[in-house]
């Protein structure tokens, strides 16, 4: 009985799926609207000075943070801020096929990074990230996420990471510029002093806490957080990532980012009432996501 | 929508009116065969050449896009988006990734299946809304080619000023799309049947904080900005 379900699976995988749906469940048991729960771990990487593992389902991203300087040039203008990169390898540890073909091209890594760095540039206090005194010197922040294996979601899963990480990492309280060379010229790099005594470090600033969910369309329903399955089988999908203040207390979250993509002829009529909709599940299952994570996690050196 | 007495933006545009923009088609000649469609669209100041080439046959061993099986689009579409100077980079594999959802999206189900569509982007210049002009730079390539569309697609750029009232504009330049809070490209597919037509999103992606309601204005803004391009097309063709 198993494997004839197995091969139905493979060979007719839109029936397959179609017979879940029309009870309103999906494959792996979740309801509709239901999203895997987001799990987290903080620090994993001890070398590293901020790092995260974030689980979702069976997608696994492992990001690791670290800080470096960044000349700003010299003129204190007002908008010197400093920077936050990411860097988003998927390989051959993600891939879900038996060919051994990975499952997302390069073009689509790139996207999905481009959004992560997008979006974390805009929740991070970037001004923060600016070195006190003269010189006109940032931080840097770098975060290279890895997919460790992928089912799915890549997207919301590489966010939770980096703001896992980023909630772990501590930017040093001082930097001491070393002179260096016979002749008395500045080095360009700086040497950064993390001694117990001298200034305390810091946590990253957030201006706003991101999460996000995909919704997928398939047909006229909607299905949150959708499996690597679900998401071939889809027609269409919508991207959301919410942004909630750090403070906590409530109040609506703001869109920080929102991608729409439709495979168009018929199979999926996309248009304002069901991006709507969508969105309107998108933000209560980043809001239950927002909200179970422990963001506590930063109390641990 | 109301104007504003004092227009900020450059050459005294409307909030709500695109850029003059020009389009020649057939750049690239069609003596060396290679090359199907070729099309340079300017909008103001941005500039892309787009070149296609396809549908043509998939050489054997090439990656068959893992559907699980569906029965639906069979074309693969490639796509290189090249940069003023220098080496492409994360942020053209981006714009490559971008343009192959829309193509995908917009391609006819009577595409030979098994085929190879290729979009070549040679950006030429940039002054913001970039992706907008090559998503309607490609379409236009792709008519050209003779590549089966399912209907017409529209793409159009739109900035919301992040100062009180949301001032949302059209076809924003490099400028306002750096002070602008949420700056995003939609791209539409008009399909008419009989008397009807009907606006579908192909892709939508916006960037910048903002209020959920925010977002839906600007959708809102950009479904009927493409609709009034789409019927001012249509109008000078008859």
């Amino acid at each position: 009985m198993e494997k004839e379900s197995q091969a139905f699976e493979k060979l007719y995988p839109q029936e397959f799926l179609q017979r879940f749906l029309a009870k309103g469940l999906r494959p792996d048991g979740r309801g509709l609207t239901s999203a895997r729960d987001v799990t987290v771990h903080v620090s994993p990487i001890s070398g590293s000075p901020g790092s995260a593992i974030a689980k979702v389902g069976n997608t696994t991203v492992v990001t690791s943070a670290e800080v470096s300087l960044l000349d700003l040039g010299g003129d204190e203008g007002d908008d010197d801020e400093g920077r936050v990169s990411h860097a988003l390898d998927v390989g051959p540890l993600g891939a879900t096929h038996n060919d051994g073909s990975v499952a997302k091209t390069r073009q689509q890594v790139a996207s999905v990074s481009g959004r992560v760095q997008g979006v974390l540039s805009r929740c991070v206090d970037l001004r923060s990230l600016k070195l006190e005194g003269e010189g006109g010197k940032a931080w840097l922040v770098g975060l290279k996420s890895v997919c460790l294996s992928l089912d799915g979601g890549l997207f919301d899963a590489a966010l939770a990471s980096c703001v896992a990480a980023l909630s772990s990492l501590r930017l040093p309280g001082e930097v001491r510029e070393v002179v260096g060379g016979g002749e008395g010229r500045e080095s360009s790099e700086a040497v950064v002093a993390m001694e117990e005594d001298r200034a305390p470090s810091r946590p990253v600033d957030f201006l706003l806490i991101p999460a996000a969910t995909a919704v997928s369309i398939h047909g006229d329903r909607l299905l949150a957080d959708p499996t690597a399955f679900e998401e071939a089988l889809a027609g269409a999908e919508v991207s959301a990532a919410w942004g909630w203040a750090p403070s906590g207390g409530g109040g609506d979250p703001e869109l920080v980012s929102l991608e729409v993509r439709s495979e168009g002829h018929g199979r999926a009529t996309v248009d304002a009432d069901v991006v709507h909709r969508c969105l309107a599940v998108s933000r209560r299952r980043s809001e239950a996501r927002w909200k179970g994570r422990c963001l506590g996690g930063a109390e641990r050196a | 929508m109301e104007v504003d007495e004092a227009c900020e933006r450059a050459g005294g545009r409307d909030y709500l009116e695109l850029r003059a923009s020009r389009c020649e088609v057939g750049i690239a000649g069609c003596g060396s065969g290679k090359v199907e469609g070729s099309v340079r669209l300017s909008s103001g100041r941005t500039a892309v050449a787009v070149e296609v080439k396809g549908p043509e046959s998939s050489p054997s061993g090439a990656p068959t896009k893992p559907t699980a099986g569906r029965d639906g689009l069979l074309v693969t579409v490639r796509s290189i988006v090249r940069p003023i100077s220098g080496l492409a980079g994360e942020r053209e594999q981006d714009l490559e990734s971008k343009v192959v959802s829309f193509v995908e999206g917009i391609l006819d189900p009577s595409c030979p299946p098994r085929t190879t569509v290729t979009v070549v982007v040679q950006i030429l210049s940039e002054d913001g809304s970039l992706l907008a002009t090559i998503l309607n730079a490609t379409a236009v390539a792709l008519v050209e080619a003779g590549v089966p569309l399912f209907g017409s697609p529209v793409a159009v750029s739109i900035a919301v000023a992040d100062s009180g009232t949301p001032r949302v504009r059209l076809d924003p330049d490099l400028r306002e799309e750096s002070t602008c809070e949420l700056v995003g490209t939609y791209a539409y597919l008009f399909v008419t049947e009989g008397d009807q037509t009907g606006a579908s999103v192909v892709q939508a992606s916006s960037m910048g904080r903002s209020s959920a309601e925010t977002a839906m204005l600007a959708l809102a803004t950009a479904e009927k900005a493409a609709e009034a391009v789409f019927h001012s097309r249509r109008g000078g063709e008859e």
